[in-house]
């Protein structure tokens, strides 16, 4: 039945002044026309005359007010209780679904009740038997959002939410979002919770609170938070074990006495750089309803907060003294030096107890605390009198794991220095050859470094921005002193050569590190350069250069990694693709175009004697030297994506350690969860019950909202009818006075 | 015996008849101006005495180098001795001595003067420094590195003792002039029968060795700098390391 509503409007836009103005003018006329009349006229004539005079004003009145008649017609509209019901994964648990479907059904058969089922979307459900519990994440704030869009305004009466509470998105109370959304819907949004009817037996992971960026071989702290639900039939022990890139490297005993939930502080102390794998692990029990949620897995980047450089040297020279200048005047290293201080045979002349010097301590920098170095520095070091020689299967170790070492010629170093009948001949980027007198396997007398093809292309022997001005600035370079008999090693990449295309500058890569070997003691003259030689600033700044380029090599300073791996998200989940790109630069440390990338990944912890894991994915560079592999993970853990790429010729790798979670985050947490419902209610203004909703809880009958459907406005003042009244009004007073003889 | 010496000092002639390699130190006197070089028995016996006590490769030069010439920059380690005025500099040769020091070089200046420290001397010296390095001599600190790179010491002696410090100024961290005001080269100087040419006073033989030892200690330093001080961080390294 439609209702009818009508109201007068005035229309006149004019001020309250305005008004006050014009009904001060219609009283002056009558005033005036009182005056007028009062000696002219009798009281029946005046009363007559006046009362014409008083119509027409009035009526004059009426027009310039502009009466407009508004007439609105509207009927009402039907009102639904939409009543939503969770039908995520987590329903299956505890006969959480069963008794969702009961409480769904006790709402149905009333009137206006309007069903769905709400996952990580809003669908209509017909029947409550339908539901199932194979959505994926509750999504409860976005299926209010999408119901309020799609019912449109004022369509929906109130929200009944039937749910465990486990949506991931409440698990820290509503936020400032979910609250907006609340208030566009306007309506109480009541929730039916589903308790645990005893809760479910099992240890979770709940957090773990660490920072994703730790420095290398510093504690980073870990809080994990370890809850224990349910009365654990297995063992009243439980593990928890701190993993880098799957190896274990800190555990905890945690005595389980019951229902609790504790935090455990643990610490690792990561030592490569770099993208690794920080995961989290409790043991299982025996009757636990998932295991999912005992393992967690964070990326975890390991940065270099000090380069710690370790430099040994067979006795203080020039060259020493301007690398010590040059290292020292970095305030990101941190340097340790040893030098021999007395000849062989020169103690005699000196009694220990006078000077400063200390014994060589071969056991303490060679044994464990070489993990504490970045890089090595060997400069014209006879190390065979000072005990090293049993040292070195460690220090072998050492770089195949990432260390970085160089090698500083001089006529104590190399074949002069009898390194050919020690073990580190067998890994260094040169073979050397027995000298065979005093002064063999070093060669004095001044030379000018040549630059072999690959030497011209190279990252370390770039020292200037062009190529004219690098060709230039190596023609007024020289060096005085070579180590002879040696020759590169298969594999090891010459870039500077001597006289008679002697090596003297060879690098290599051996395991993760890598290993540079200049042959001479004369690098120190670049940084004091002869006073005839021309350009020595140039001389000077190309001294640092070379020490600092060949230094962000050997160290794998990100600028000098021949790939590099970024995924394009923290954490990645079983099934769902994921991106790698991989940027490649050429020798030159220029963007690599055109070259092929293949992608193997790789469950961690590795096994070892594993090799030739199969290639997921494969690419070509781009103009930006960039490739983009897709990948995939099969199962959550964490992983290590090896990528290989050939750049000139010679075979790049890259690697990096990428977390894959066990599950989504619906999976993780098992227990109902009904404080997460109450959050909405109360927001809302809307009741709570658990389990099922009692009858007369819900409105039974539909609210009607009204809607206006006509809409009309009369013009009162603009009507014909009116211009005639006041026509006659005037007519007859001027006919009046006419007859009165008062015209 | 005579012609032992002679066979002696014919040896030590043929010795520098080949250039010493670069690499090597080399002592050198500094000259500014027409003196003939002080003291000049005394750097080949300070190089002898650097090579029996220390790993040092250590030669010396025995014919002075000019201020003004290009090849002051081949030496990193220049020795400026004096008893009396330096005499006008010229700007050629400061400018020189500026880029040596500034780049990495170490001047030692001693004053030779026979009973005692030369006022001109030190006059023109300070005035010298100040020009070419925009700041004065200040006092080394008793604790400085200086004082250990090799012995441990606790003033500068020479073949006198009348100053009790040594004084420098520094460029960065490092120091690029020591001056040492007590005639440390006498104390080297040798007769031509390779004993000590001039009596040390007021302390004798003791003094010459404490003499010889602030001259090893100069020549550790200007090839290892304050490579003593890294000795503090290994003690912490290992501290460090046990705490774990």
């Amino acid at each position: 039945m439609p209702h009818v509503i009508g109201r007068l409007e005035w229309t006149l836009g004019w001020g309250w002044t305005a008004r006050l103005v014009v009904l001060a003018l219609a009283l002056t006329v009558l005033g005036f026309a009182w005056a007028n009349l009062r000696h002219h006229a009798s009281m029946r004539e005046r009363a007559a005359l006046l009362g014409l005079r008083g119509a027409l004003v009035l009526g004059l009145l009426v027009v310039f007010l502009q009466p407009t008649w508004v007439q609105e017609r509207s009927a009402g509209r039907d009102r639904v209780i939409a009543v939503l019901v969770d039908a995520s994964r987590s329903m299956g648990h505890n006969q959480r679904l069963a008794r969702a479907r009961q409480a769904a059904k006790s709402l149905s058969g009333r009137a206006g009740v309007r069903l769905y089922a709400v996952g990580e979307r809003l669908r209509p459900l017909r029947d409550p038997d339908a539901l199932d519990a194979e959505d994926g994440d509750s999504d409860l704030v976005g299926a209010l959002s999408q119901l309020a869009e799609t019912a449109g305004p004022s369509a929906v009466a109130a929200v009944v939410v039937i749910s465990d509470g486990l949506d991931p998105k409440l698990s820290h109370g509503l936020s400032d979002a979910a609250r907006e959304t609340l208030a566009t819907l306007g309506v109480p949004v009541h929730t039916v919770s589903l308790p645990d009817l005893a809760p479910l037996p099992d240890v979770a992971i709940t957090a773990v609170r660490a920072s994703p960026f730790a420095f290398a071989r510093n504690v980073l702290p870990i809080e994990i938070d370890l809850s224990v639900d349910g009365q654990p039939a297995g063992p009243g022990e439980i593990t928890v074990v701190a993993s880098l890139d799957g190896v274990p490297v800190a555990s905890r005993l945690v005595s389980v006495d019951g229902p609790r939930r504790r935090t455990i502080a643990l610490e690792v102390q990561p030592k490569l750089l770099g993208g690794h794998v920080l995961s989290v692990a409790a043991t299982a029990l025996p009757n636990e309803v998932t295991r999912v949620n005992n393992r967690v897995h964070r990326a975890l980047h390991v940065v270099r907060d000090r380069v710690r450089v370790l430099h040994l040297a067979g006795h203080p020279s020039w060259d020493t003294r301007f690398l010590r200048s040059h290292l020292g005047a970095d305030p990101a290293v941190d340097l340790i030096s040893f030098y021999i201080m007395v000849g062989r045979g020169g103690g005699v002349f000196v009694r220990s107890a006078d000077t400063t010097l200390i014994p060589f301590p071969s056991e303490q920098l060679f044994g464990p605390a070489l993990d504490d170095f970045d890089l090595i520095v060997f400069s014209d070091f006879d190390f065979a009198p000072f005990g090293i020689e049993r040292f070195l299967p460690n220090m072998r170790r050492w770089v195949s794991h990432g260390g970085a070492f160089a090698v500083f010629g001089g006529p104590e170093a190399l074949s002069a220095g009898g390194y050919e009948r020690s073990s580190i001949a067998l890994w260094l980027p040169v073979r050397l050859d027995a000298a065979s007198g005093a002064n063999d396997g070093w060669r004095e007398g001044e030379f000018s470094p040549r630059r072999t093809e690959l030497g011209t292309r190279h990252a370390i022997t770039r020292l200037a921005a062009t190529d004219a001005d690098n060709e230039a600035l190596w023609r007024r370079l020289t060096l005085a002193g070579l180590n002879s008999r040696t020759t590169p090693r298969e594999g090891a990449a010459v870039l500077l050569q001597g006289p008679e295309g002697a090596p003297l500058l060879t690098v290599s890569e051996f395991g993760e590190g890598r290993i540079a070997v200049l042959g001479t003691d004369s690098l120190w003259s670049w940084a004091f350069p002869d006073g005839e030689t021309q350009g020595r600033d140039a001389i000077r700044a190309a001294y640092h250069h070379f020490l600092g380029r060949m230094r962000g090599w050997l160290l794998k300073d990100p600028a000098f990694a021949a790939v590099q791996l970024s995924v394009d998200r923290d954490v990645l989940l079983p099934g769902q693709p994921a991106v790698v790109v991989a940027q490649v630069l050429g020798l030159d440390q220029r963007p690599a175009q055109g070259v092929r990338v293949v992608l193997r990944p790789v469950p961690l912890p590795a096994d070892a004697d594993a090799v030739g894991h199969p290639a997921a994915a494969q690419a070509t560079t781009d103009a930006a030297g960039q490739a983009r592999l897709r990948w995939t993970p099969p199962i959550g853990g964490p992983w290590r994506l090896d990528v290989e790429a050939t750049v000139d010729g010679r075979v790049r790798r890259g690697r990096v350690a990428v977390a894959v979670a066990e599950a989504a985050d619906e999976d993780l947490h098992l227990q109902a969860a009904p404080e997460r419902l109450a959050a909405l209610s109360q927001a809302t203004s809307g009741q709570r019950w658990r389990n099922t909703p009692p009858a007369t809880a819900v409105p039974t009958a539909p609210d009607r909202s009204p809607v206006v459907h006509e809409h009309s406005r009369t013009e009162l003042w603009s009507s014909p009818w009116v211009a005639l009244a006041l026509l006659l009004l005037l007519t007859g007073e001027w006919a009046l006075r006419r007859r009165w003889g008062l015209a | 015996m005579a012609w032992l010496w002679l066979l002696l000092c014919l040896g030590a002639g043929t010795a520098h008849a080949t250039p010493a390699p670069r690499s090597t130190v080399q002592l050198v006197q500094v000259r500014l101006n027409d003196h003939a070089p002080a003291r000049p028995s005394a750097l080949r016996a300070w190089a002898q005495e650097v090579r029996l006590r220390t790993s040092v490769r250590i030669a010396h030069e025995s014919s002075p180098v000019r201020a003004e010439s290009p090849t002051l920059l081949r030496y990193p380690l220049l020795i400026l001795a004096g008893d009396g005025a330096l005499g006008a500099v010229s700007n050629v040769a400061a400018a020189r001595l500026r880029e040596h020091l500034s780049s990495g070089g170490l001047l030692i200046v001693d004053d030779v003067s026979q009973s005692g420290p030369s006022p001109s001397f030190d006059r023109d010296v300070r005035r010298l420094v100040k020009r070419v390095l925009g700041q004065g001599l200040r006092p080394v600190p008793s604790n400085d590195v200086v004082y250990r790179t090799f012995y441990r010491l606790a003033q500068p002696f020479g073949r006198r003792a009348d100053v009790r410090i040594l004084e420098g100024v520094q460029v960065g961290k490092r120091w690029a002039v020591l001056y040492c005001r007590n005639d440390l080269l006498g104390a080297f100087s040798q007769s031509t029968s390779g004993g000590p040419a001039l009596p040390v006073l007021p302390g004798g033989e003791r003094q010459r060795e404490l003499a010889w030892r602030l001259g090893i200690n100069l020549v550790v330093y200007a090839v290892s700098l304050n490579y003593k001080d890294d000795h503090t961080h290994v003690g912490h390294l290992l501290r460090r390391r046990r705490g774990r």
